[in-house]
This record gives C-alpha cells, sequence and structure tokens, in this order.
C-alpha cells in the first residue's frame, strides 16, 4: 500500500484538484492574485534586509540623516574596512563562530532526538516526572540561571573556553528541542516501529533506522534553529569568552557600536550583511530537508 | 544559619556547584586556561584588563600595551574589550564568580557601586607603583570616598551644553554670553530657534537627565543629588519645578514633542541624536562627546557653559572623571596591575596613543606633553575643559550604592510628565522616594 | 502528560488498515526492563545535563531567592522578604499586566499567521521555497543590532509607518515611542517573526503520510474536509508544540523589548516585560536576590500556564500513537 506514495511536494494538494475547463479563467486570475499578494507580502517581509543592505553602501554619516532605500551615495568600502577593522580580519570570528555553531549542531541532533524517542516511544519509571522537569528548564530565564551557571563553570576552569557554549548541547540541555522532537515521534504511527520490532529489531535500530529518517523535518528544523540560534546568540557568547581573538560574530559585531563614542554603522551593517550569509544558506540548504517527510522518504 | 551558607557564594563556591563539581571528573575536561594568570612567585606575569569601548579605542590601546610589554617584559597583558552595554553584565558575573580582571574600567557611580561592597584594592597599599601626585585633585576626587581610593580617572569630562551654530545663524539669533546666561535665557532662545527653522528642527534636545538635574539642583540649592554620607539631596520641589519648566517647553514647541523625546532617549549613540543630524540648537552632553557629534553633524558644533551657572547659590557644573582604573581586590598581582595603571595614565609614553580617547588626560604633565598633538575637535575639548575647571563646583559627590538605577528613575518619570500622565509635582515627589528606595 | 488518549477522529480522517485503537499491549516483565534500560540509555546525556547544568543553576537560583544578594557581595538570607516585596512592588504590577497583554495578543495573532502560510506555501505554490526563505528573513536577525534601529526606521516619528500615512494625508505618531502604543509596535515585531512557527508547521504537514489524503480522495473529500478532517487533526501534536512553545517564549520575551527600548522597558514602562524587569533588577541594580525570587514566580506561572495547556490538550490533540 505504500509504495507508490511518492510524489513531489509542489504538486501533492494541487494534482488532486478536479477543474473543468469553464474554470481555468478565473483559477488563473486567482493565481496570479495569490501570487501578488504573496509577493506584496514578501516585501515588507524583506524591508528590513533591504534596509541594511542598503546603510551598508552609504557613507556612515547619511545612515541616520537618509532615511531612503536608494542611497543617494554610495560607498562600498564599508565593507573592506568592516572586514579589516577589528584585531582580525572578519572570517576569524566567522570561523570561531562556525566551530561552536556546528558543534552545537551535531550535539543537538543527536542527544536531544535521543531523549525524544525515550520520551515518546518507550516507558519506564519516572517518565512522567523526567518529562514535566524536561520542560520546566525551557521556562526559567536565562538571566538568573546565568549567575550559578557562570560560577559553575568558572569552578570547572571554562571560562574563555568554547566548553560552556558547546559542551551543554551534547548534554540535551536546549530542551525545547527535545519537547520538539517527542511531538514529531508521537506524531508518526506506532505501527512502523511495531512492525520493525516483529522484525527482530532492538531499541538502538528502531531509533536510528526507522524513526530517525522518518524525522527528517524534525531534525531539519531543529537544525536550522540550533545553527541560527546559536549563531545570534548574544549573551552568553559575551559571558563566556573573554579572549578578543575568541570573540564570534555577534560579540564582534557589538565592537562596531560604541554608545559612549563615535560608531561605525557602515561597517556595522556592512559585517551584519556579512554575518547574515552563513545562516541564510545553511537555511537554503536545510530547509530542502524540510520537504523530505513521510511521503517521500517512504515507508518500505 | 544565613551566614554559614551566606559566605559560601561569594568567590564561586556555591553549596550547590561544589557538590556538583566534586562529582565531576574534573581533569578530564579542563580547558585550555589562559587568562588567570600564572601562579604567585613565578617572574612571568600576565595581567587581565578590562574596558569597554569600539575598535579605535581597541587599536590605539593595544598600541599603548605593546610600549607597556617592551618596558616591562615580565608582564604581558590580555585585552579584554567589550561594548559598552555589555560590559557591566559581564563584569558583575565574574565578580560574583570570582574571576574578575585584574585591571578594571569603570565610570560614572560604579566606583562606588563596587568599592564600597569590597570589590577593588585600595589603591594606597600600591602607592609606590602608582603614585597620583601629578593627576588633577578634582578628578581624583572622583574615586576617592569611604576614605579610601579605589579608582584612578584616566582622563576628565564635564557635562555642558553643546550648541550647533549653524542652526543658531540659520535661525537668526546670536548665540549666548555662557558666563552670564540663565535658564530664562536658554528657554528663549530654544523658542525663538524653533519658530524660525523648519518644523524638524528643535531650539533644544529636551534637556532632562539625571546629570542635568544634579547640576539644576546644586545651582539652586547648593546640593546635588546626594548627600555626603549617601543619602537623597535634591528636594522634590526642586525637581517640580525642573519639570514643569521642561514641560512647558516641550508644550511651547522649544524642544521635541513627548513622543519624540521618548524616542531619542532609546538610542543613545550621537549619530542618532537630533545634535549628530543637524537638527537641534543646543544638547546637553558630555564634552567627550563634541568629537563625535561633531563627526555626526558636520557642523562646527561649540560648548558653552550650562544656563544659570553665574546666578546660583553654587556652580552647577563638575568635572568628571570621564573612566577611570580599578584593581581587583582578589587580583593576585596588584603590584604589576599598578604599573600598568600607572603606565596608562602617567606616561606620556603612552598618552602618545591613547590621547584622549579616554577624556582630557587628568595628569597635568601628560597633558602638557600631548596637547601639541590634539586634533581640533579634541583641542576644543581640552580648551573648553581648561576654561571652566577653575569654575567648577569642587565638592563632587559621588552617587552611593545603588545609584546606577537614578538614571532609569529620570528618564522614566520624564516620560511620565511629558506625556501627561502625572504633574511635575507627583514626579517631583516620586523622583525624591524611588531614588531613596534605590539607594537604601 | 505522556499518555494521551486515542481518540477516534484520527480515524474518521480517514486512516486506513490497522483500525486499531490501543497501543500494543505493555510490555511486561522481562521485557519492560528491557524497555526501561533502553530508556535510561536514550537519556543519559540528558540526565547527565539536567543534573550538572541545569538543576544545580535552578536549585542556586532557588536559594538566591530567599537572600539579599547584590552579586559583589556575599548572600545574605531574608526569609521571606523578598516575597513580600513583590506584593507591593508597582512597577512588577506594572510589568505582569504588560506581559500578559503581549502574551495574550501576541501569541494567537503570530500562531495564526505561521498556520495560515504555513498551509498555503504547503499548497503547492509556484515558487515555494523562495516564500518560504523571504518569509523566513525577519526570524534570521534575531537580536541584532540592526532590528533596534531599524524598528525605529518603521515606526518612529519620521519612519515608514508614518510616511505612508502621510501621503493619504494622516499625520503619524511616534509609535514606538508613545505610552499607549509602543507595545503594539512589539506585538507586531513578534509577529513579524512569525517564520519559526511557520517552519515547524510545514514540517509537520510534510510528515501528514499522503495515504491519508488518497484515501480521502478515493471517498470524494472536498478541499475544505480534507483540511478539517485530516490536516488539522494530525496536526494538532505540532499546533500544541507551538502554543505551549510561543506561550513560554511570548512570558520570557526580553531580546525584542530590550533592544527596542534600549534597556528602559520605556517610554514610561509601557515595554517594561517582566524578564526586562528581572533583568534591571539584578543587572542594572544589583538586587540578584530579588531578581531570582521574581523568576521564580515567572517559572510558577509559565508552569501553571503549561499545565493548564497540557491538561487541556488530552481534548484537543491527536496522537499518531
Amino acid at each position: 500500500m505504500a509504495i507508490d506514495l511518492e510524489k513531489t511536494s509542489e504538486t501533492a494538494a494541487a494534482e488532486t484538484e478536479p477543474r473543468s475547463p469553464a474554470r481555468r479563467g478565473t483559477s488563473r486570475r486567482r493565481r496570479l492574485l495569490k501570487h501578488a499578494l504573496l509577493i506584496a507580502f514578501g516585501f515588507v517581509m524583506l524591508y528590513p534586509l533591504l534596509w541594511m543592505l542598503s546603510s551598508s553602501i552609504k557613507p556612515s554619516e547619511l545612515i541616520f540623516r537618509e532615511p531612503s532605500l536608494i542611497p543617494s551615495a554610495f560607498d562600498f568600502s564599508n565593507y573592506v574596512t568592516g572586514w579589516n577593522a577589528l584585531a582580525h580580519p572578519f572570517h576569524r570570528y566567522l570561523l570561531n563562530s562556525g566551530v561552536i555553531v556546528a558543534a552545537s549542531v551535531i550535539g543537538n541532533l543527536l542527544t536531544c532526538s535521543m531523549a525524544a524517542y525515550a520520551f515518546a516511544r518507550l516507558e519506564f519509571r519516572g517518565k512522567k516526572v523526567f518529562f514535566a522537569v524536561m520542560l520546566a528548564t525551557v521556562m526559567l530565564p536565562i538571566h538568573v540561571v546565568i549567575v550559578p551557571q557562570y560560577i559553575l563553570f568558572s569552578q570547572l576552569d571554562w571560562i574563555n573556553t568554547y566548553y560552556p557554549l558547546i559542551v551543554p548541547k551534547f548534554l540535551a540541555t536546549d530542551a525545547f528541542f527535545i519537547f520538539l522532537m517527542v511531538q514529531f515521534i508521537r506524531s508518526l504511527p506506532r505501527e512502523l516501529d511495531d512492525a520493525a520490532r516483529i522484525d527482530g529489531c532492538g531499541h538502538l535500530r528502531i531509533y536510528w533506522r526507522v524513526i530517525m529518517p522518518l524525522c527528517t523535518p524534525a531534525l531539519a528544523t531543529t537544525a536550522i534553529f540550533t545553527f541560527i540560534w546559536v549563531w545570534n546568540d548574544f549573551f552568553s557568547q559575551l559571558i563566556f569568552i573573554t579572549d578578543p581573538d575568541m570573540y564570534t560574530v555577534p560579540v564582534a559585531l557589538r565592537t562596531f557600536v560604541d554608545s559612549q563614542g563615535e560608531s561605525a554603522w557602515g561597517p556595522l551593517f556592512a559585517m551584519s550583511m556579512v554575518a547574515l550569509g552563513p545562516i541564510f544558506g545553511f537555511f537554503l540548504a536545510g530547509q530542502r530537508y524540510l520537504v523530505r517527510g513521510i511521503a517521500t522518504t517512504g515507508i518500505k | 544559619m544565613s551566614n554559614r551558607y551566606g559566605n559560601n557564594l561569594l568567590r564561586g563556591r556555591t553549596a550547590v556547584a561544589a557538590v556538583f563539581v566534586a562529582t565531576l571528573a574534573l581533569s578530564a575536561c579542563g580547558g585550555d586556561d589562559a587568562s588567570t594568570g600564572t601562579e604567585a612567585g613565578t617572574d612571568e606575569v600576565t595581567l587581565r584588563f578590562s574596558w569597554w569601548g569600539n575598535d579605535e579605542r581597541a587599536r590605539i590601546t593595544q598600541e599603548a600595551l605593546d610600549a607597556f610589554e617592551a618596558e616591562y617584559p615580565h608582564i604581558s597583558v590580555d585585552t579584554e574589550p567589550l561594548d559598552f552595554d555589555g560590559y557591566f553584565d559581564r563584569l558583575a558575573t565574574s565578580v560574583a564568580a570570582g574571576n574578575a580582571p585584574d585591571v578594571i574600567t569603570l565610570g560614572g557611580a560604579y566606583p562606588r557601586e563596587y568599592g564600597d561592597r569590597g570589590v577593588l584594592l585600595d589603591l594606597s597599599t600600591v602607592a609606590e607603583q602608582l603614585p597620583t601626585d601629578q593627576i588633577d585633585e578634582a578628578a581624583l576626587s572622583n574615586g576617592f570616598f569611604s576614605d579610601v581610593q579605589y579608582s584612578i580617572p584616566t582622563g576628565v569630562n564635564t557635562y555642558a551644553m553643546v550648541v550647533n551654530p549653524e542652526v543658531f545663524d540659520a535661525a537668526g539669533v546670536p548665540l549666548p554670553d555662557d558666563t552670564s546666561w540663565t535658564w530664562d535665557d536658554f528657554i528663549d532662545i530654544a523658542q525663538e530657534i524653533s519658530e524660525n527653522t523648519p518644523d524638524d528642527t528643535y531650539g533644544a534636545v529636551d534637556p532632562t537627565s539625571a546629570d542635568v538635574m544634579d547640576l539644576y539642583s546644586r545651582q539652586h540649592t547648593g546640593a546635588g543629588l546626594y548627600t555626603e554620607d549617601g543619602e537623597v539631596a535634591i528636594a522634590a520641589e526642586t525637581a517640580r519645578d525642573w519639570w514643569t519648566m521642561t514641560k512647558q517647553m516641550s508644550e511651547s514647541g522649544a524642544t521635541p514633542s513627548a513622543s519624540l523625546t521618548a524616542e531619542l532617549a532609546g538610542q543613545a549613540a550621537p549619530e542618532q541624536t537630533l545634535m549628530g543630524r543637524g537638527l537641534a540648537g543646543m544638547q546637553f552632553d558630555w564634552s567627550n562627546q563634541l568629537t563625535a557629534l561633531r563627526g555626526a553633524s558636520g557642523a562646527d558644533l561649540q560648548m558653552l557653559r550650562a544656563p544659570g551657572e553665574s546666578h546660583g547659590v553654587a556652580p552647577g557644573m563638575w568635572l568628571q572623571a570621564s573612566q577611570s582604573y580599578a584593581i581587583y581586590a582578589e587580583s593576585d598581582h596588584p603590584e604589576e596591575a599598578a604599573l600598568l595603571i600607572d603606565f596608562l595614565v602617567n606616561n606620556a609614553e603612552a598618552a602618545a596613543f591613547i590621547k584622549a580617547d579616554r577624556g582630557i588626560p587628568a595628569n597635568g604633565e601628560v597633558l602638557e606633553a600631548i596637547t601639541p598633538e590634539l586634533d581640533e575637535d579634541t583641542a576644543a575639548q581640552a580648551d573648553f575643559i581648561a576654561a571652566v575647571s577653575d569654575e567648577v563646583n569642587p565638592d563632587l559627590i559621588i552617587g552611593p550604592t545603588g545609584s546606577t538605577e537614578t538614571r532609569l528613575i529620570v528618564e522614566r518619570l520624564n516620560d511620565e510628565v511629558l506625556f501627561d500622565r502625572i504633574s511635575p509635582e507627583e514626579a517631583g515627589e516620586r523622583l525624591v522616594r524611588e531614588v531613596t528606595s534605590a539607594i537604601e | 502528560m505522556a499518555e494521551t488518549t486515542q481518540h477516534a477522529d484520527t480515524e474518521r480522517a480517514g486512516e486506513p488498515g490497522t483500525g486499531q485503537r490501543k497501543s500494543p499491549p505493555r510490555p511486561r516483565g522481562q521485557l519492560a526492563k528491557r524497555e526501561g534500560r533502553a530508556a535510561y540509555f536514550f537519556l543519559a546525556p540528558w540526565f547527565v545535563g539536567i543534573g550538572l547544568i541545569t538543576i544545580g543553576p535552578i536549585l542556586g537560583s532557588l536559594y538566591l531567592s530567599f537572600t539579599d544578594y547584590s552579586l559583589l557581595s556575599s548572600p545574605e538570607w531574608i526569609g521571606l522578604d523578598n516575597f513580600q516585596r513583590m506584593l507591593e512592588d508597582e512597577r512588577l504590577h506594572n510589568s505582569l499586566r504588560v506581559t500578559f497583554t503581549y502574551v495574550f495578543v501576541s501569541v494567537p495573532l503570530q500562531l495564526a499567521l505561521a498556520l495560515a502560510l504555513a498551509f498555503f506555501l504547503d499548497k503547492g505554490v509556484r515558487g515555494l521555497s523562495l516564500y518560504r526563505s523571504v518569509y523566513y528573513l525577519p526570524s534570521l536577525l534575531g537580536s541584532s543590532v540592526a532590528i533596534a534601529i531599524l524598528w525605529r526606521q518603521i515606526f518612529g516619528t519620521e519612519g515608514l509607518v508614518n510616511q505612508l500615512l502621510a501621503l493619504v494625508g494622516i499625520q503619524g505618531q511616534g509609535w514606538v515611542s508613545h505610552p499607549d502604543h509602543a507595545l503594539s509596535t512589539l506585538v507586531v515585531l513578534n509577529v513579524w517573526t512569525f517564520g519559526s512557527p511557520m517552519v515547524i508547521f510545514l514540517a509537520g504537514l510534510r510528515q501528514i503520510p499522503t495515504m491519508y489524503y488518497e484515501a480521502a480522495d478515493v471517498d470524494g473529500a472536498n478541499g475544505f474536509t480534507k483540511f478539517w478532517r485530516i490536516t488539522i487533526p494530525l496536526l494538532t501534536p505540532i499546533i500544541f508544540f507551538n502554543l505551549v512553545l510561543q506561550i513560554i517564549g511570548a512570558f520570557q520575551t526580553f531580546t525584542q523589548a530590550f533592544i527596542v527600548s534600549g534597556g528602559s522597558g520605556g517610554p514610561a514602562d509601557s515595554t517594561l516585560f517582566y524578564t526586562l524587569y528581572i533583568y534591571q533588577r539584578g543587572f542594572g541594580s544589583f538586587e540578584m536576590g530579588y531578581a531570582s525570587a521574581l523568576a521564580w514566580f515567572l517559572l510558577v506561572v509559565i508552569a501553571g500556564f503549561t499545565a493548564v495547556n497540557f491538561w487541556a490538550a488530552k481534548r484537543w490533540v491527536h496522537y499518531g500513537d
């Protein structure tokens, strides 16, 4: 029954709608209208990016004096200046962020999905309590745990290393993603793993061979969000890293702004555009997997 | 029972943390710890030095530190620069964990906030390495309280009126004589400029800030915001008079609407202010902002004394350390830290790099040495400070612990008044009440 | 919560094949033991993490909530004083009002928009991935400095909104800086970053086995019926997830308010979110003890809401297991 489920995402629903020739004209007009709306809406969504782009190619002093999107004067040197303005060329900070982000993504994908599998599919003592504890950890505001956490990491001599940023990800402390994957796994029909169990698969194999492949959209979501959130996370990177050689992109970006003196706005926006590159690229690459649900992986 | 648990938390030994630390295989996880310094007794010393600022400051600071390391080959310095907004979060957190840098940059009321809580070293213990006899007394008093010298000023600053002569010209209003002008003159001039310029240009930016309240109160009563022993000194009536005046100015159009003022309060950078955009005739600001404001506005901005200076019971203006250096009380290397501060504030070689970036040097000899090298904007600041330094109020009172919140209290009450939610009278009373409760 | 009842709706919606309504019988004895061991294996990293990195600091902050702690000197035990103080703290009460308003307005708006667009985009729109990327962009900008500045460019006195209003002859005002409107602009800011829940919805829509739709087609169901009978019921776990997390997230909103108001919660405390107030107390005025007490109260409030959510979920969330 599941053999011919192959279907591309774009056509899934459209194909099935019966259409009579008489309705074709209206439907084209409706389609145009739909796209016009989507594009208009898209412009609202894009406005911040366009504004940033425009500001990044304006001379700094024009940024606040001239609000228009189209610059009256161009200054592309913001990119060169910004890249070289700090103690290291900007790629140093991109690399630092990249290391933390890559490790965080791997850590979250692995450990959060493991925990989620246990919560969603296995029975064990204390499950309800642990689940509640897991949720509770999403709820406490970071600004209050940050001080005890700092003290803990400081005792471990982890200040000014990447450990405080990476190790927690390998210990499934981002409960958000555990909860996300629990919800995904629970929405999968259970007969899938029952079938595997009857075939003699252990839990490790069911987790790895059955559940993980079916969870591609959830895993992609986790990877994308982890990437973006860690890449943009300012507070913990600020608190735990003190050596400017180890600064990450968001911390480095802040040094362009000085509320007490002169700020390099042009270079700031130029480097903000650069900093957007990796996350947008990752989102573009990752979103392909968002659409690989049950429909295309197939249930074999 | 309180103290048994209480004392544990400082220096990072929370009972909780300790339990978990003990259960963890520490050795396996220890990181590459480059920063916490070498052991006492060895020759090689690494100092941690934290400060806030932009990339330009980072560059010149590094040049000065290179010179320092050349002079003291056994000391190396790790800098920990950050932007201003994040700086104090990290500092407070690292102090709580007993992991603060050796040399700490502070500003405003922070030296007292930290010093009175035992975080900073009494600098008289390192007077040998860090002599202060060349440093301006008034500036030095910024770091002196509870009978202890806790910090050394990096430079001097004063709070005064920045004016844009181009806006005055466009409105056909002559610049006032700042040795004799009054608050009424200020109101009239602001009004006249607003009337004679386009709608988006204002005679003055809303002048309310904690610093101006301090100044205004000193002019009117001889006492600023706080008393010597850490109480509130400003009277509710003084604050009421102030807000009565500024509210009228806002309503008459001499200063911007409540909404624009609130909007400007949220964005501190000089480039975003009305003065920085060439849209205001007058704006209170710190003298060290002059360069940034000139750059942003493209106009030849000038500094004037505050209105009412020559008419009050006492001068309201004062000299303030733009920033100051302090040493962490738990530092393993207080003497080397003192040498570093000494080099930064007392050495002409360091000043040749830093110049007036952290305020006009408070050390007279150093200032003299660098004066010929100052650029035009900085020279204008130095001249202004030199001109007013004999007139300013010498009785500077540093805000007590908790007073760093006053800035926000004033800002909030100002919104309430300008948006007509409370009367100037009530605002005055609430100011006294809320500041009192903040510094208790 | 973990065991939510199965619902007949799922089957009516066309679940083919098994017709099974109960989970397979619980494994007993030897099997149960093995399953338990497996569970602890899968949870091992989480146990270590929760024990070392989470519970310790949380208990630490619980302890601090009974102390007077300036961050700079040792905490002193003061019993319930912090909690007593909360009763009389007017700024706190104001911040609760601000936060609750925000939660109840922005979460439904954001989720509705996210779900609508996810559904819209999932239905074979040409250029789907392009639209999806564009709509996700605001969420990428995160809490960068640029957002704060930009927000004033849009909602400031001379901002984009007022320029557009001026075109039709309406004299606008400073939205972001007026005490009556500042909170609304933050709601807009939040709704505008609907990209995250949208992506989660999209992923959820993808996971609905197409066999359900095919079965419905065989039965001759129309698009509307399929939406209400298949899509929505099968998406309920994801809707539930987004709802729970967005509510928690909205209660914890910090960065947006922080950057837009420059940390003050102004004008006139109109955007003083609860967490912003915690931050001001803890880091601004060195009252970490009081801030911890505030945080614990917030934890209790959120936990209460979440519990109600889970309780209500039994009535409307359908799981496939």
